[in-house]
């Protein structure tokens, strides 16, 4: 097989506002046609089947607008934290020997500094997970 | 590594786990003010000390020179000034004091390293710890009817700008190859004529269009002024806007040669400009009349910047050094008469010369100032920024700012005239003002005249700290 020795395999293209105003023009208007075209042409006969939210087949229950207790979004933001902890630990672990002493102090100081996070989410009872704590 | 140079950020890492530390502790407001006061005084010190350093750190990512240096000064004074003010801090919870001073520690730390950056990345990571920490601090308000719907807003707002600013960084990567603001400098000249360079420098500028409140991102100021602590007001008009500011001459120095990124900083000097001085006559709150008149500053010192010549520059950055006198002198009057910690309207002044004089004294000479009424620290300032944009060219835009501080003379006298013409509806007794506020009173209006008077020692730091920039 020959290979390409077209430095510019694709058509000569040279940047310049014109090209990017047609392209954005074009874009608006052909949007614009096809949602109107689909709106008047299309059929419209709704019957409460279709109206219904679709669950995979099972019929809905219950209003969609539930009120989640404050706990589990504590637990996602932390969860996110110390995930992020994980991923550059894990970052740092790949090339810990080429990395060495500096790069252990350093992975330590980050550490360090998650630790003293954790405690102050402790300490102002961020991880109390009963219904009705006392304010801190 | 040369340590020394980094020293003023490690006295503010060292007061931010201090603050960290003491938000576990028991709560003591008294503790937390003077630890906040005693560390920001270090900092002042620290940062003038190591003044004349210059030094590259970071695999030369992080620049410590003349113009970083100055303002670090700038910044380390303003959050000194601005935690002086917190004595009665009663706009937020006491056992939230730490977490308030923690927050303003590391905001300020941020902006310091924001300025010193001279790499994409750098500059945009400091950007985002110190707007994070302000998103914080403004929910810190009590007693505040809809403060989510204030912070959310800044929030979205600032997220919009860093979106923004993501993407131009990325347009100006691709056609340049390089992220380092040094290499950029020698390679940007030759491709700024292309559009992916220009609109990706543009963009790139939007994060700090944003912490300056220029025209498509101005809407926050407003709200946020009004919502936030009256002290948390003043650091936002005062050393966030100096940093900004650092920044946009910083960046616009790298792509001077191009005249359609002038155009551009022209249309939006102009129009910011206009908005602001337009929006804030009709404005009845102090704190959104004069987040409003920070919307027309900064166009002001956009004339400076856009003019791309080394007394723009110099301009722009005494201009800076000028606005955190003059707004920080306005924010303490404001702060002292409304000890409660509630908003004022510009009514409530009334009789403010015979319950304090000396802060009517102060209050009138920063009005003037910002009006650019000699001879204050504020007229000149608008006087390098402006023969600087005519040694340009740019004629029509000198007067349109003219025409624009015509304007805003109208409601900075609206203002004065209920602090001095207007009689109170009942008698107000005099306002309680310490040894200590009549010092730093006197002290800034000193600066005020003392410097329109004799601005020579000034214009020359302005001058050789931007000469380092080219």
């Amino acid at each position: 097989m020959q290979p390409i020795v077209d430095p510019f395999p694709l058509s000569p293209w040279i940047p310049g506002p014109f090209s990017l105003i047609a392209y954005a023009f074009a874009v608006a208007v052909i949007t614009a046609i096809l949602l109107f075209v689909s709106s008047w042409l299309g059929e419209k006969k709704p019957n409460p089947e279709k109206l219904r939210p679709y669950e995979s087949g099972v019929i809905p229950t219950g209003t969609a607008r539930l009120r989640f207790p404050v706990p589990f979004y504590l637990v996602a933001i932390f969860f996110l934290i110390f995930d992020v902890e994980g991923a550059f630990i894990f970052a740092w672990a790949v090339s810990a020997e080429s990395l060495g002493w500096t790069g252990f102090l350093e992975i330590t100081f980050f550490i360090f500094v998650l630790i003293v996070g954790l405690f102050y989410v402790w300490k102002k009872g961020g991880l109390d997970w009963r219904p009705q704590r006392t304010r801190k | 590594m040369n340590w020394m140079a980094f020293t003023p950020e490690l006295t503010y890492v060292a007061m931010a786990a201090v603050f960290l530390g003491l938000s576990m502790a028991r709560e003591d407001h008294r503790r937390d003010f003077h630890t906040a006061l005693v560390f920001s005084a270090v900092g002042v010190g620290v940062s003038l000390a190591s003044a004349g350093v210059t030094a590259d750190l970071f695999a030369e990512s992080y620049r410590v020179d003349l113009f970083s240096q100055v303002f670090k000064v700038l910044l380390a004074c303003g959050f000194f000034l601005v935690v002086v003010l917190c004595n009665e801090l009663s706009g937020v919870k006491r056992r939230l004091h730490p977490e308030f001073y923690l927050l303003l520690t590391t905001s300020t730390l941020a902006l310091m390293l924001l300025v010193s950056s001279v790499h994409l990345l750098t500059i945009y990571v400091s950007l985002e710890l110190s707007s994070y920490s302000l998103y914080v601090l403004v929910y810190l308000r009590k007693n505040r009817p809809r403060r989510e719907s204030t912070v959310v807003h800044y929030f979205l707002i600032g997220a919009s700008a860093s979106a923004v600013m993501v993407f131009g960084i990325a347009l100006l990567y691709g056609s340049t190859r390089t992220m380092y603001a040094v290499e950029m400098a020698r390679v940007l000249p030759s491709v700024i004529s292309q559009p992916a360079a220009a609109i990706g420098f543009v963009m790139t500028l939007a994060g700090f269009f944003f912490k300056l409140a220029v025209f498509p991102f101005h809407f926050w100021a407003p709200e946020v002024y009004e919502g936030a602590v009256n002290q948390l007001t003043t650091y936002i008009a005062t050393a966030s806007k100096a940093a900004a500011i650092a920044l946009l001459v910083r960046l616009t120095a790298l792509g001077d040669s191009s005249a359609a990124l002038a155009q551009v900083l022209v249309v939006l000097s102009i129009v910011t400009m206009t908005v602001g001085n337009v929006s804030a006559i009709v404005q009845k709150d102090l704190k959104r009349l004069l987040a409003y008149s920070s919307v027309a500053h900064a166009g002001y010192v956009l004339i400076g910047i856009l003019s791309m010549n080394p007394a723009g520059y110099a301009g722009a950055v005494f201009y800076s050094a000028a606005l955190v006198t003059l707004k920080f002198t306005c924010f303490m009057v404001l702060v002292k008469v409304a000890a409660d910690g509630a908003n004022i309207t510009v009514d409530e002044l009334a009789g403010l010369h015979k319950r304090s004089p000396i802060l009517a004294l102060a209050l009138m000479l920063s009005l003037f100032g910002l009006c650019g009424i000699p001879p204050t620290i504020g007229f000149i300032g608008k006087l390098l920024v402006f023969t600087a944009a005519v040694e340009k060219g740019y004629f029509t835009l000198v007067l349109i700012a003219m025409i624009n501080v015509v304007i805003s003379l109208y409601y900075y006298l609206l203002v004065l005239k209920a602090a001095y013409l207007t009689e109170p509806k009942a008698g107000l007794p005099p306002l309680p003002v310490s040894a200590g506020d009549r010092l730093l009173a006197g002290t800034l209006i000193v600066l005020i005249v003392g410097i329109g008077f004799y601005p020579d020692p000034v214009i020359q730091i302005a001058r050789s700290a931007a000469a380092v920039l080219l």
